[in-house]
């Protein structure tokens, strides 16, 4: 307990100062660690004296009778179960999918036209881009679970609309 | 059986409860179905096994060993934390997970602290979380989210552990800091809320060292050198809680100067001026770091604290005149009548044990400051029940301090429930009101009864409002558009896109939502705060929000909102629909002639 709150409270101090000096990068955390473990070693002998440590408590103090040892490793099979089933019913579950459409200006006379399906396994979807009244394209689209497509496409003067047909959904978006 | 053997025992109990507990999730997230309400009860029953083991070994005829009793204090803080991981085990979920979350990917893009947080602005003056998991991550190559669970699990388990000992060391005996640690943690949000990947979590852990090494420094039979180390300690673990986060230092302080008052009092001969000069200076030194940091690093914390003390005054000052908190204009779903009864029977329980540890700490241990100040710290209990009654948000404020109230009033629940001899009937009343100390704190904590197995979606119910749809929402905004734009949102919204999404989400909204039409007074509203995005929910026509409200601050709208009112942007000349993914649609104001 003491040496997991002081390693935590000496690493926040510590972020403190590498902040000011050099960033909190992966060089500079190890550098830190580094230090920390010499001085950490260096104060222990320095607090023992160089003595070695007496016999009686090298030898563990802990004697575990078969029954605690029992007990502690069903516990420890019951807790492992728990996070097993846990973090398997995560993803047991899985609600409807969707599809996301957009349709963003960009700079100048552009426009970024995009789809992203979240529908379990490969899923159809017919795309149709408008402007002035006509169309302007068309797409048939197959896309993967987590898939994503992305055009960039003309500004046209009275807008852009386009329509993301899907069996079951429709989305629009308009610029 | 042995002493050690009851408490392998009572370990394998607890482990069976949370494997319980998981299996209640595991149905939870199926939804609604003929298993939920067995699923229910199986949660109920995981966490009765939970804190029956620990409660047993405290009630039983012998006294818990030290090493046994140390053991299962760890396997309790154990315990709790997979309740809380196996709640979300695959990913943050909590809301205010999210809100450090952004804080921590500020940090690691710019390798630098005190960036900038528009969805909390005061999380990044206080890194302490976010410095240890971003050198766990830096250092590791884990992701943030196993970096964030076993920096928040660590300080969790210091948390608990920590209490024992002091509660021990105070206590004198290992039955008083199991039992007093065992009715701490059937406080409202020890077991979820103080367990997320938040500030205060890591602060609670630092905040209970520092006390138990201040405890350690100041005891008259510490030799000098002794007293010494430990005093540094408390320094350093002071100054790691300033760093943290801001009303754990503070309570820190406060603490402090209750412990040198106490200290004054206690009348025992083997006190010296050790007893009380040491909290005097550890008081007088960490008032001194809050004050430095607050003042020179985190000023804005005074802005964002001062509503909630201006609200608790005002509403103190209002209950004195006889007028109590009005409810909002929106009415929550209603409680299920267990909950309330559960919430009115501990309260009413707990204030009326309290005077009767009173009585026994000032029976058995007067001369000890630190039992008085543990004695006089539990009168706390009393101005956080009155809280819900004077001010709109006070059941939040209420629970958020049961956090620090209930350190003194474990102990002090304690020594009122342990005082004479363990006899059969002491021991089925103490049974009786740690049963409904575990009830009224699961139904007075987090998550609320509507959340309480996770799975279901339920429109801005927090966390139970966040899905695959909000997250892919959050997700795009955050590549799609360049971070920091000003958005309006309803709750869920507004915190996934704060945070996940690197925007702006901005108060000050909520009536655009509202009305049939657009009107003038929208525009001006949306100029005003030069919103630049609006995000519709689609869903928030559909459901109401189970607290009465669907937007993050206090408003006027309907719940649930007619959809037309939600629809109606897309009639307004120059609002283009820029988004779309079914229930969620983001609209871009910039091309109306009103907005920036």
């Amino acid at each position: 307990m003491w040496v997991t709150g002081l390693a935590l409270a000496c690493a926040v101090l510590a972020g403190l100062v590498l902040n000011l000096v050099t960033g909190l990068t992966r060089l500079s955390w190890g550098t830190a660690l580094a230090i920390g473990v010499a001085c950490a070693g260096a104060g222990l002998l320095i607090a023992r004296g160089g003595r070695p440590q007496p016999a009686a408590t090298r030898t563990g103090r802990f004697r575990l009778s078969p029954v605690t040892g029992g007990f502690l490793a069903l516990a420890a099979v019951l807790a492992g179960g728990a996070v097993l089933l846990g973090a398997a019913s995560a993803s047991w579950h899985r609600p409807p999918g969707f599809a996301q459409l957009w349709l963003v200006p960009g700079h100048g006379t552009s426009a970024t036209l995009g789809v992203r399906d979240s529908y379990p396994g490969r899923h159809p979807f017919q795309l149709v881009l408008s402007g002035g009244g006509k169309t302007v394209g068309r797409w048939r689209l197959t896309l993967a679970d987590g898939q994503t497509w992305q055009r960039t496409v003309p500004a046209a003067a009275g807008g852009l609309s386009a329509t993301l047909t899907t069996p079951g959904q429709e989305l629009k978006v308009t610029s | 059986m042995t002493n050690a053997n009851k408490a392998a025992a009572a370990v394998a109990v607890m482990a069976a409860g949370v494997l319980v507990i998981s299996a209640a999730y595991a149905v939870g997230r199926a939804g609604p179905g003929d298993a939920h309400t067995a699923a229910v009860a199986g949660y109920w029953l995981g966490e009765a096994l939970i804190f029956a083991a620990p409660a047993a070994l405290v009630l039983g005829r012998d006294q818990p060993g030290e090493a046994p009793a140390a053991w299962l204090a760890v396997a309790l803080g154990l315990a709790t934390y997979l309740v809380k991981y196996l709640y979300s085990p695959a990913g943050f979920q909590f809301s205010d997970e999210f809100l450090h979350l952004r804080t921590l990917a500020a940090v690691q893009g710019s390798h630098h602290l005190f960036g900038v947080n528009d969805a909390l602005p005061v999380s990044p003056g206080f890194p302490g979380i976010e410095i240890v998991t971003g050198g766990l991550t830096d250092l590791t190559g884990l992701p943030a989210f196993p970096a964030g669970l076993i920096v928040a699990g660590l300080a969790h388990l210091i948390l608990t552990t920590a209490l024992y000992t002091l509660f021990r060391l105070v206590g004198g005996s290992t039955r008083t800091g199991l039992a007093a640690v065992t009715v701490y943690a059937t406080s409202p949000h020890f077991q979820v809320f103080d367990a997320i990947f938040g500030y205060q979590t890591l602060a609670l852990a630092f905040f209970a060292l520092a006390l138990l090494a201040l405890r350690v420094a100041t005891r008259p039979e510490a030799s000098r050198g002794r007293a010494v180390a430990a005093g540094a300690l408390a320094a350093l673990f002071a100054a790691a809680t300033a760093v943290t986060h801001h009303v754990t230092s503070y309570i820190l302080v406060a603490t402090a100067i209750l412990v040198t008052a106490a200290s004054l009092l206690a009348k025992d001969a083997r006190n010296t001026r050790r007893t009380y000069l040491g909290p005097a200076c550890f008081a007088a030194g960490s008032a001194a770091l809050v004050a430095l940091w607050t003042g020179l690093v985190v000023p804005g914390t005074v802005s964002y604290l001062s509503p909630a003390v201006s609200q608790l005054t005002d509403g103190f000052r209002s209950a004195l005149a006889g007028h109590l908190a009005q409810a909002g204009s929106t009415a929550p779903l209603p409680t299920p009548a267990g909950d309330r009864v559960a919430s009115i029977a501990v309260a009413v329980l707990v204030m009326v044990i309290i005077p009767v540890g009173w009585r026994q700490i000032w029976r058995t241990q007067r001369g000890d400051a630190w039992a008085l100040a543990l004695g006089a710290g539990a009168a706390a209990y009393y101005p956080c029940v009155v809280l819900p009654f004077v001010t709109a948000d006070g059941s939040e404020l209420a629970g958020r301090l049961l956090t620090f109230a209930y350190i003194p009033v474990g102990y002090t629940l304690a020594a009122a429930l342990l005082a004479g001899p363990p006899t059969p009937r002491r021991r089925a009343v103490a049974a009786a009101a740690t049963a409904v100390l575990l009830a009224g704190g699961i139904t007075q904590g987090w998550p609320p009864w509507w959340e309480r197995l996770p799975g279901s979606y339920v429109v801005d119910g927090f966390e139970s409002g966040v899905n695959a749809e909000s997250l892919a929402a959050a997700d795009w905004a955050a590549a799609a558009l360049p971070p920091g734009q000003r958005f309006a949102a309803d709750y869920t919204n507004y915190i996934l896109l704060g945070t996940l999404g690197g925007q702006n989400p901005v108060n000050g909204v909520t009536a655009v939502f509202c009305g049939r039409a657009w009107t003038l007074a929208d525009a001006l509203i949306a100029r005003q705060q030069a919103v630049r995005y609006l995000v519709v929910d689609l869903r928030t026509s559909g459901q109401r929000a189970p607290d009465g409200s669907l937007f993050a601050e206090a408003n006027t709208c309907p719940s649930p909102i007619p959809r037309a009112d939600l629809t109606k942007f897309d009639a307004v000349r120059g609002i283009t629909r820029v988004y779309d993914s079914g229930n969620i649609v983001v609209y871009d104001l910039s091309g109306a002639e009103y907005a920036p």
